[in-house]
C-alpha cells in the first residue's frame, strides 16, 4: 500500500504540468459559476427573508389601480376570528422615496417595522417632527416635504437594517395631512393570521367583504418570486449548458491523449501486473485529486469575485439590493457534482476502456 | 311573531357586541400607549359610565395633549375597560428536545398544536389534543398518576393562547388535521366553536368531561367496546 502511494506521488508530480493546464481552466470556469450561483442563492435568501418578515396579509381595493381602502373594512377585519395586528398603511410616492405613514400607536403586523418602533422612544419620536430612514438615503439629516420639515430619528446600524432602501415612514396620520389625503382612506391594511391553517378561510372571508376586497397573502407573494427565480434561472441554464459544452471539450482532450501516451501508460501498468480494479482506482485517486483542488480553488476565486464585486449579477434582479455572499452548502454541492461526474467519466471510461485490452494491443 | 322579532333583535345586540370585543381589545391596549404617551395625571373615570362620558370628562381635566376624536376614545376605552395581559402562547414554552409521550413525535415542530399537562411537577407536552387524551384517559399504559395531575393546558386554534383544557370547548369531525390526523380542535369560548364548526363542517362540540376514551380512540378510526 505504501509503495502504491509512493509511486502515486511520484506519477502525480511527474504529470504536473498537464494537470495544472487541467486545474487552471476548471477552477476559472467553476469560480464564475459560483459567483453566479452563490450570488442568486444570496439574493433569493434576502428576498425570501425580508418576505418572511411582511405581513401574513395585505388588503387591497381592487377596484382599479390605486384605489384607496375604506377605513370602515378595518372594523369588519376585527370581526373575523383568527385576525391579529392589525394595521392601516398609507404609502406616497415622492421623489423617488417611498414614504410610508404607519400607525406607531398600534401593533405592527411586520416583525422588522415592530421591532423598530419598540426599540424607540415614542414620545419624543411623536412630539416631534420626526421620521425614520436609512441615513444613507439621505444627503441630510432633514428633509423638506411641502413646505415642512422633517428630522432623521437618530438609529444606530442595527435599527437601520430592518427599514428598506428609499422608504422614509412617518406617522400615519402626519402624512395624510402632509398630503391632504382623506383620513378615512389608506392604501392598504395589514394583519397577521397567527395560525396558518386558517389562512384560507380568512382569505375567502376578506375577499367577500366587498366586491373590490383584495386579501393578497405572504405565500402567494413568495411563490411569484420563486416563479421569477425559475424565469430568471434560464441564464443560469445557459451558463450550466455553457459549462458542459467545455467539460465535453476537456473530456475529447482527454480521450485523444489515451490514444498516445496513456494508453502507453496503462498498457505498462497492466504488463507488469496491476489489475484492472488497482488502474481504476490509481486513475480515479489523481482525477479526485485534480476535482479537489480545482474545486477548492473555484470556489475560492467565486467568493474573491464576490467580495470585490457585490453587484456582479445584481443588475439581473434588482437594481438597488445589495446583499452579502452566503455560504450556500447546497448550491456548492450542486456544483461539485456536475463537475466531478463529468470529470471522473471522462477519466474513468476511457481508462476502463484500454485496462480491459491486452496489455500488448493497448501499447501499440 | 312580536317574541320572534325580539328575540332577533336581542341576538344580533348580543352577537354584534360579542364580534367587537377583539376590537375593544384593540383600541384599549393603543388608548394604553396614548395614555402613557401625551397624558399626565389622568383622572378617577367611573367605569359604569359611557365612552362619551368618559371622553368629556378626560377632556374636561385636560391631562392629555390635544388628542384626536380617535385617540380621545381610545383613551376612553382603556379607561374604561383596562388592558389584558396578553398571555404567552403555550409553544413558545416548549423545550426543543421535548418528546410526545404517545407518539413520539417533537413538539416544537407543530407549536399551534402543543398542548400540556403536569404532573407531579413534570411537564408533559403533546401534539395535540387527541394524544393528551390518550396519555389522560390510557394512564395504565404510561407511568403516572392520574391523582397528581396539577395543570392541563391546550392552545386555542385561532389565538394559539394557552386555555385551561377543562374550560375549553373541542369540536370533532372537522375537515382541520393535526399532526396526528383527526383532532380535537380546542377553543377558548365556545362562539369560537361555534364558528370554527360551521367553516369548517366539524361535526359536533363537546367539553373535556363528554370526552370520552370511544371518542378518541375513533378519531384513530378504532372502534372500542
Amino acid at each position: 500500500m505504501k509503495s502504491f502511494f509512493h509511486f502515486f506521488r511520484l506519477f502525480f508530480r511527474s504529470e504536473l504540468k498537464k494537470h495544472i493546464d487541467i486545474i487552471a481552466l476548471s477552477a476559472m470556469m467553476l469560480s464564475i459559476l459560483t459567483a453566479v450561483m452563490v450570488s442568486m442563492a444570496s439574493y433569493k435568501e434576502k428576498l425570501f427573508n425580508e418576505i418572511d418578515s411582511k405581513p401574513d396579509f395585505i388588503l387591497k381595493n381592487s377596484l382599479s389601480n390605486g384605489s384607496m381602502v375604506p377605513l370602515d373594512w378595518m372594523d369588519k377585519l376585527y370581526e373575523i376570528r383568527g385576525v391579529s395586528d392589525i394595521a392601516p398603511r398609507v404609502f406616497v410616492d415622492f421623489n423617488g422615496f417611498k414614504l410610508l405613514g404607519v400607525d406607531f400607536l398600534e401593533d405592527n403586523p411586520n416583525q422588522n417595522l415592530s421591532k423598530l418602533i419598540k426599540s424607540i422612544n415614542l414620545k419624543e419620536f411623536l412630539s416631534k417632527n420626526y421620521l425614520l430612514a436609512k441615513r444613507e438615503n439621505l444627503k441630510n439629516s432633514q428633509i423638506k416635504i411641502k413646505n415642512q420639515t422633517f428630522k432623521l430619528y437618530p438609529l444606530s446600524k442595527e435599527q437601520e437594517a430592518l427599514i428598506p432602501q428609499n422608504t422614509l415612514i412617518f406617522p400615519i396620520d402626519k402624512l395624510l395631512m402632509l398630503f391632504n389625503l382623506d383620513e378615512n382612506f389608506v392604501t392598504d391594511i395589514a394583519f397577521n393570521v397567527l395560525n396558518d391553517d386558517e389562512w384560507t378561510m380568512v382569505e375567502d372571508k376578506v375577499n367577500s367583504l366587498s366586491f373590490s376586497s383584495l386579501a393578497v397573502n405572504k405565500k402567494d407573494m413568495k411563490k411569484a418570486y420563486s416563479q421569477m427565480f425559475n424565469f430568471k434561472g434560464g441564464f443560469f441554464l445557459t451558463l450550466y449548458l455553457i459549462v458542459m459544452a467545455i467539460f465535453a471539450l476537456i473530456l475529447y482532450n482527454r480521450y485523444s491523449q489515451f490514444q498516445s501516451y496513456d494508453k502507453r501508460v496503462v498498457g505498462i501498468l497492466r504488463g507488469v501486473g496491476w489489475s484492472i480494479r488497482d488502474i481504476l482506482i490509481f486513475k480515479f485517486l489523481e482525477s479526485a485529486l485534480v476535482v479537489g483542488i480545482s474545486f477548492i480553488l473555484g470556489v475560492f476565486g467565486g467568493y474573491l469575485i464576490l467580495i470585490f464585486n457585490t453587484k456582479l449579477v445584481g443588475k439581473i434582479f434588482f437594481d438597488d439590493f445589495k446583499v452579502a455572499a452566503i455560504f450556500d452548502g447546497a448550491t456548492l454541492f450542486s456544483i461539485l457534482l456536475i463537475y466531478s461526474v463529468i470529470f471522473f467519466a471522462s477519466v474513468l471510461i476511457p481508462v476502463w476502456k484500454i485496462a480491459i485490452t491486452q496489455p500488448k494491443e493497448a501499447m501499440n | 311573531m312580536r317574541i320572534i322579532v325580539a328575540l332577533f333583535i336581542i341576538s344580533v345586540g348580543i352577537f354584534g357586541a360579542e364580534l367587537t370585543q377583539a376590537k375593544i381589545k384593540a383600541l384599549a391596549k393603543k388608548g394604553q400607549k396614548i395614555a402613557e404617551i401625551f397624558c399626565k395625571n389622568l383622572p378617577k373615570v367611573d367605569k359604569s359610565g359611557s365612552i362619551e362620558q368618559i371622553q368629556k370628562e378626560i377632556k374636561n381635566s385636560n391631562s392629555c395633549s390635544s388628542l384626536s376624536p380617535r385617540k380621545l376614545k381610545a383613551v376612553a376605552i382603556y379607561l374604561k375597560m383596562g388592558v389584558d395581559g396578553s398571555s404567552k402562547k403555550l409553544y413558545k414554552e416548549v423545550p426543543k428536545g421535548a418528546k410526545c409521550p404517545v407518539c413520539g413525535m417533537f413538539v416544537y415542530k407543530y407549536p399551534k398544536w402543543a398542548a400540556k399537562m403536569v404532573v407531579d411537577k413534570r411537564s408533559y407536552y403533546f401534539d395535540g389534543v387527541k394524544d393528551m387524551m390518550k396519555f389522560y384517559f390510557f394512564d395504565g399504559d404510561f407511568p403516572y398518576d392520574r391523582a397528581k395531575i396539577s395543570q392541563i393546558l391546550v392552545s386555542d386554534f385561532y389565538t394559539l393562547e394557552p386555555v385551561d383544557a377543562k374550560k375549553a370547548f373541542y369540536v370533532i369531525g372537522s375537515n382541520v388535521y393535526g399532526p396526528m390526523g383527526n383532532e380535537l380542535i380546542p377553543f377558548k369560548d365556545e362562539k369560537s366553536a361555534k364558528e370554527f364548526l360551521l367553516d369548517h363542517k366539524g361535526e359536533k362540540i363537546v367539553k373535556f368531561n363528554q370526552i370520552t376514551p370511544q371518542m378518541v380512540m375513533a378519531l384513530d378510526g378504532i372502534k372500542m367496546e
